[in-house]
């Protein structure tokens, strides 16, 4: 005898087994309660619980949250972190670039994007992730430098590529050195394609503007964390430009769902044991 | 009526079969050949035509791309899934799925069940003609095998050329293309698309 509909759909299925993170997640930055249920947050729990509350509230990570999450223990191995940015046009508004950036170098932070090497579940990957609080995660001529450069290594090395993004768009700083890195970005991804290896997107909040009119959206598959916003314009100009009224889920990760623009909308806990699942597929 | 032979029934019972709300739909299949089926949804375009499921598992051993017609078991279910009838959109998210199963070389299983494509005006306005013959121009193409298996309706040729193929025969064969599922009438099945074209589509893909 057959086995009914719901028992099939309650088997559990084999890559469930993997575990939700590879390793102890930094500590970052929590307001005392939650944005989403008001309820004072338990650091401890937050942390091992990949920074998801119980309501389903997901904080913003950084990259090095990423890192930690989806890479085995220390199976990280940066690349490119040497290459630095500088202020090529002279930008000073709102505030001179070369202070922007050396102020961000202070707390430690390497530009918006880091890529490299990792075993997932032991699966070898490149990884490329972006971290908003480096200018708000823009795509900078650096980013696109590190990303290219991931994406080609990828290509050659024969491994699929992951990228988490976080990003307000293209670096206004940089201006069209910036925009170009979208063309320098997106040429990559598509040696990735013709290559005939997988490209994995995690889109997480906020994914916008020159990014995900770039590389953020071009996996075969995109996954978005839950609530996330994803779009192109922002809801502050739309509405400046066009007087319009917005739907209150407006370029959420449903909304977006809803719009054929992600594969799936996947919490995150579940994000890698997805991943590593993928990978088997596609590998 | 389940329990005669098909060989007894008369046409239309053999169609009322073909659209009964207890057949096993694509789902059902899917989630039994690949119990770690991942779905996925959306044309990267505008919409997700959830008439239309698609998504990889393991098959056989192998990574297979599936896609397939999903109908509804209640009425909320029904008007989400369309009736089965694919809006433009479903058919450019199969397109987007068999070229990225393309890409990868993963074999694709398609499972027929629809009433045919969604006659309405939003349709016609977003392009289903252009769609469809798109997709059809593109099967062609997709150098993967293509498995293409009627579990329900396969009204109207063009949904189950959608589905995966190239050209099919017409609605009403296609009809009774249902009872196959049941067992006999195989041979005729198989006939049947050969007259229309359909299985040497299929054919001319495998290795
Ligand atoms: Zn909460």
């Amino acid at each position: 005898m057959e086995a009914s509909v719901s028992e099939v759909l309650t088997l559990k299925p084999p890559w469930q087994d993997v575990p939700l993170a590879g390793g102890p997640l930094p500590e970052i930055a929590l307001p005392s309660n939650c944005p989403g249920c008001g309820v004072g947050l338990d650091r401890e729990e937050l942390a091992a619980h990949v920074y998801v509350c119980d309501c389903g509230h997901h904080f913003q990570l950084r990259a090095d949250s990423w890192i930690a999450l989806l890479a085995d223990g220390d199976t990280w191995s940066e690349r490119w972190s040497d290459v630095r940015p500088h202020d090529l046009l002279d930008w000073k508004m709102p505030k001179p670039y070369h202070l922007t950036i050396e102020q961000a170098r202070e707390e430690g932070l390497n530009e918006a994007v880091r890529t490299g090497t990792a075993l997932l579940g032991g699966r070898p990957v490149w990884l490329g992730v972006f971290d908003f609080r480096f200018v708000g995660g823009t795509l900078s001529i650096v980013a696109g430098e590190r990303l290219a450069r991931g994406l080609e290594g990828a290509a050659s090395d024969r491994l699929p590529y992951i990228l988490v993004a976080a990003s307000g768009g293209a670096r206004m700083q940089e201006g069209v050195l910036a925009l170009m890195q979208m063309a320098k970005a997106n040429g990559a991804v598509g040696r990735l394609h013709a290559a005939g290896l997988p490209y994995f997107c995690i889109l997480t909040d906020p994914t916008y503007g020159g990014t995900a009119a770039s590389l953020a959206l071009l996996g075969d598959v995109n996954i978005a964390e839950p609530e996330a916003k994803i779009g192109f314009t922002g809801p502050r100009v739309i509405k400046q430009a066009t007087y319009a009224d917005l739907p209150p889920d407006f370029q959420t990760a449903d909304f977006q769902l809803k719009h054929g623009q992600v594969d799936m909308v996947v919490p995150r806990v579940e994000i890698r044991p997805l991943l590593a699942h993928l990978v088997d597929l596609y590998t | 009526m389940r329990e005669r032979q098909p060989g007894t029934l008369s046409v239309w019972q053999v169609v009322e079969l073909a659209r009964h709300a207890e057949r096993p739909y694509a789902l059902d299949y899917i989630r039994r050949m690949a119990p770690d089926f991942v779905e996925y949804h959306g044309d990267r375009l505008g919409a997700d035509d959830q008439a239309l499921v698609g998504g990889v598992g393991t098959w056989n051993g192998r990574t297979t791309m599936f896609l397939g017609q999903q109908k509804g078991r209640n009425f909320p279910e029904r008007v989400r899934r369309n009736f089965g009838m694919m809006h433009p959109e479903g058919y450019r998210k199969a397109m987007r799925l068999a070229r990225q199963a393309a890409k990868f070389g993963f074999p694709i299983i398609c499972l027929v069940d629809t009433p045919g494509a969604y006659p309405g005006a939003g349709a016609e306005e977003r392009g289903i003609a252009a769609a469809i013959a798109a997709a059809i121009m593109e099967w062609f193409w997709i150098p993967v095998p293509v498995i293409t298996a009627i579990i329900g309706e396969g009204g109207s040729g063009r949904c189950a050329r959608a589905g995966g193929g190239g050209p099919g025969p017409d609605a009403g064969e296609l009809d009774l293309l249902g009872r196959h599922a049941r067992g006999g009438g195989v041979d005729r099945v198989a006939r049947q698309l050969t007259q229309g074209g359909g299985r040497r589509a299929i054919a001319d893909h495998l290795p």
